[in-house]
């Protein structure tokens, strides 16, 4: 009997319309606690060198972590992962809500979707039951329909929906994919190569309980969040993300006008920030993820707007992207543009970056009304960035079909100098958080596998949360992570052994990207980074090329992998005790002994093989 | 120390395990209301501080905009003080929109907003 997992991973074969279950044994659960390690393990495994994202040979991987579903708080976090349509690299992004957990309490670690459906299809898992459903009739729908449509088909109200959007069925390159209506894996494109299978929704119901080696760190934990809430988790608590961003303009990195500036006003930006939306009439409540009494999830609601409480509320990113980014100091159109967003499936960090981009570009006259299909370009036009949403899901016009393959590719589509504008790393736009000011962000966006993206973790506390499935917002210290891993599984782990874990992730990751053709040329920072922001007090700084580049150099050694090129050393592999993944990127490891000491993940060899069923 | 500065509020802002506690003793009881120094004085200068999230509690009704009565020469440092932010805290200090020093002194109706610093939602360090 096992401990924190089900040893389950349910593979679909949407081509042949065919399931089966692998286990994948004690020893691999061990090395690689789930998430983004099981991401990099079936993307380096199962997907063919230069195959195309939104083809069938890409797979999409749904992956939970060891925590993920047990009843303490941010243990409702859940990975998906696939080879991005948007950058063509490794692609991945975590949700919380509640699907992760459903899919956990049905029996199941990880899906892994293979093929093409030769229709709409989507996934009903109940339990141990699994069955390919036909979903023409859910196709072109917005995302609230199809989680009522599915709830009353199997009538239940608890029926998680986990789906991609209209802007996926019409392959945006940033297409979500969203569960319980509000909670976005929202990064990379998955949406996209979801729908690019024909699979619109993957609806879960489960009753099982996960057991769990010693549930005393579980529940010790779920009292301290409680009992400390309001020391560790006050602005979570009462305001959710977004309280102070007052503090970025004041700083001088407050991201306005495609990063241009750094300032905009106080007072427009404290008519958007999330105190104001608190104490705004549009608040209904705060409500949380799964098993979670932070709560730090908004609901808005607005009945003459149209704004429901279900599809959530503004979170920080997307206050920055749509809002200061653009200028745009109208809450009640910002709350209309995030639910927008939800209702057809868009990622609003690269929604509102491109649209930055394009009216950088809009400005400087390099994209005209020609381009634009006769649509005005301007900062602080709420009204059309909300046009914009459905122009971008569904590729109508030649503006919404550039901007829905994501600034860089519209940018070398439109040409004209234009792609000096794009704020991207590896093609991903960059999240709301200035690197340039922020020091944790300028050691992580240059080497994050996925890019420009502030969660997407290339150190270590960010990626162990995106392995074993833990919010990012919780307060905890990384013993504490631990002993919930001991906890859940029973394993004597130690926090040297879940660093050899988050190693493996990075590497399986660095592997990829690697053999899927980027190179230590990708990890840097766009120019628009490089140069001084041009309001408030940072004005005078300009981040030098060289300070990133030994950040990134320093970050190869640390990992173990070649210093100039960002391989991954054989000898790394190896004691990282994930040498045979090599074979899957044939040419990029060079031989060499790694500096790492990596401690064995397993003892002893008493834990069982990988076989499947 | 003031009602509204509880036990529990000073902590969390105190960061742990660095900082010292109990805060600063000269923070006076009742001393939110107004009139820095325990000085009268009334009628020199009024300044507006707005505490952002989780400082609002340092406010007396939370809500997190209070008036101030101060003397000529108050300095931002002073106000934090006031408020036990000390040099141990990460406070942004912005006056009338702007980032403003330590020493820097206030003038009539300035705005003075004070922040932890946040990134989306946890506390970030800047470089």
């Amino acid at each position: 009997m096992t401990n924190g997992y089900w040893d389950r991973v349910l593979h679909v074969d949407l081509t042949r319309s065919e399931t089966r279950v692998e286990s994948l044994g004690d020893a691999f659960w061990r090395r690689h606690l789930g998430g983004r390690s099981l991401i990099g393990h079936y993307l380096l495994r199962e997907v063919p060198r230069n195959a195309d994202p939104l083809g069938p040979d890409n797979v999409l991987v749904f992956a939970c972590g060891i925590l993920t579903g047990l009843p303490f708080p941010g243990a409702g976090r859940h990975s998906v992962g696939a080879k991005s349509p948007l950058t063509g690299a490794f692609g991945e992004s975590e949700a919380g809500g509640f699907w992760g957990a459903e899919l956990r309490h049905a029996g199941w670690d990880a899906i892994v979707v293979h093929g093409r459906a030769a229709g709409p299809v989507y996934l009903w898992i109940a339990d141990g039951l699994v069955e390919f459903r036909g979903a023409a009739h859910l196709w072109g729908k917005e995302t609230g329909e199809v989680e009522d449509a599915l709830r009353q088909s199997h009538g239940d109200r608890l029926v998680r929906v986990a789906q991609t959007g209209i802007a996926g069925e019409h392959g945006v390159r940033f297409a979500l994919v969203v569960n319980d209506l509000n909670e976005v894996a929202g990064r990379t494109g998955l949406g996209a190569v979801m729908a690019s299978k024909n699979l619109k929704a993957i609806a879960v119901r489960g009753t099982r309980k996960l057991p769990v080696a010693d549930n005393t760190p579980i529940q010790q934990t779920a009292r301290w969040v409680i009992d400390t809430m309001e020391d560790n988790h006050y602005n979570f608590h009462h305001f959710g993300t977004g309280a102070a961003m007052l503090g970025k303009h004041i700083e001088g990195h407050l991201i306005v006008r495609n990063f241009q500036d750094g300032q905009w006003t106080p007072e427009q930006v404290t008519a958007i920030d999330a105190k104001t939306f608190a104490e705004s009439p549009y608040r209904q409540k705060m409500d949380g993820c799964y098993a979670c009494s932070v709560r730090c999830k908004k609901r808005a609601k607005d009945e003459a707007m149209g704004v429901e409480p279900r599809y959530g509320g503004p979170e920080y990113e997307t206050l920055g992207a749509t809002g200061t980014n653009l200028q745009v100091d109208d809450l009640p159109i910002l709350l209309r543009i995030n639910q927008r967003l939800n209702r057809v499936g868009i990622d609003s960090v690269s929604f509102g970056a491109t649209v930055a981009w394009s009216m950088e570009c809009y400005e400087r006259g390099l994209l005209t009304d020609k381009d634009t299909g006769g649509i005005p370009l301007h900062w602080g036009d709420g009204a059309t960035v909300l046009k914009l949403v459905d122009l971008v899901a569904e590729r109508e016009g030649p503006l919404g079909d550039l901007l829905a393959d994501g600034a860089l590719a519209a940018a070398r589509r439109l040409g004209r100098d234009s792609e000096q504008y794009v704020v991207h790393v590896k093609g991903l736009e960059v999240a709301m958080h200035d690197p340039r000011a922020m020091r944790p962000m300028l050691e992580n966006y240059p080497i994050t596998p996925t890019g420009g993206d502030h969660t997407g973790a290339g150190r270590h506390r960010t990626s162990l949360r995106n392995t074993v499935g833990l919010c990012q917002f919780l307060a905890y210290d990384e013993p504490r992570v631990t002993e919930l891993v001991r906890g859940a599984t029973g394993w004597d782990v130690t926090d040297e052994e879940l660093r050899a874990v988050v190693s493996r992730g990075l590497s399986l990751a660095r592997l990829f990207n690697l053999r899927e053709g980027l190179t230590a040329a990708d990890d840097r920072l766009p120019q628009r980074l490089h140069d001084p922001l041009l309001k408030g007090p940072l004005s005078d700084r300009r981040l030098d090329q060289a300070e990133v580049q030994s950040i990134v150099t320093e970050y190869y050694a640390e990992q173990g992998w070649d210093t100039t090129t960002g391989a991954p050393l054989l000898g790394t592999l190896e004691a990282l005790e994930i040498a045979e993944y090599a074979e899957h990127a044939p040419g990029i490891v060079p031989t060499g002994p790694s500096p790492r000491r990596v401690p064995p993940a397993v003892r002893g060899g008493e834990l069982g093989e990988r076989h499947e069923e | 120390v003031c009602q509204k500065h509880t036990a529990a509020v000073a902590r969390t802002l105190c960061a742990p395990p660095h900082a010292p506690w109990p805060p600063d003793p000269r923070i006076r009881a009742g001393s939110c209301t107004s009139k820095l120094g325990g000085l009268d004085y009334t009628g020199l200068m009024q300044v507006v501080v707005h505490l952002h999230a989780e400082l609002a509690r340092l406010a007396p009704d939370n809500r997190g905009v209070l008036t101030l009565d101060v003397a000529q020469g108050t300095r931002v440092a002073d106000v934090l003080e006031h408020f036990a932010l000390g040099t141990q805290h990460r406070i942004i200090v912005g006056v009338n929109g702007e980032a403003a020093r330590t020493d820097q002194e206030l003038v009539d109706g300035a705005r003075i907003d004070l922040l932890t610093p946040l990134a989306g939602g946890s506390a970030q360090t800047r470089s």
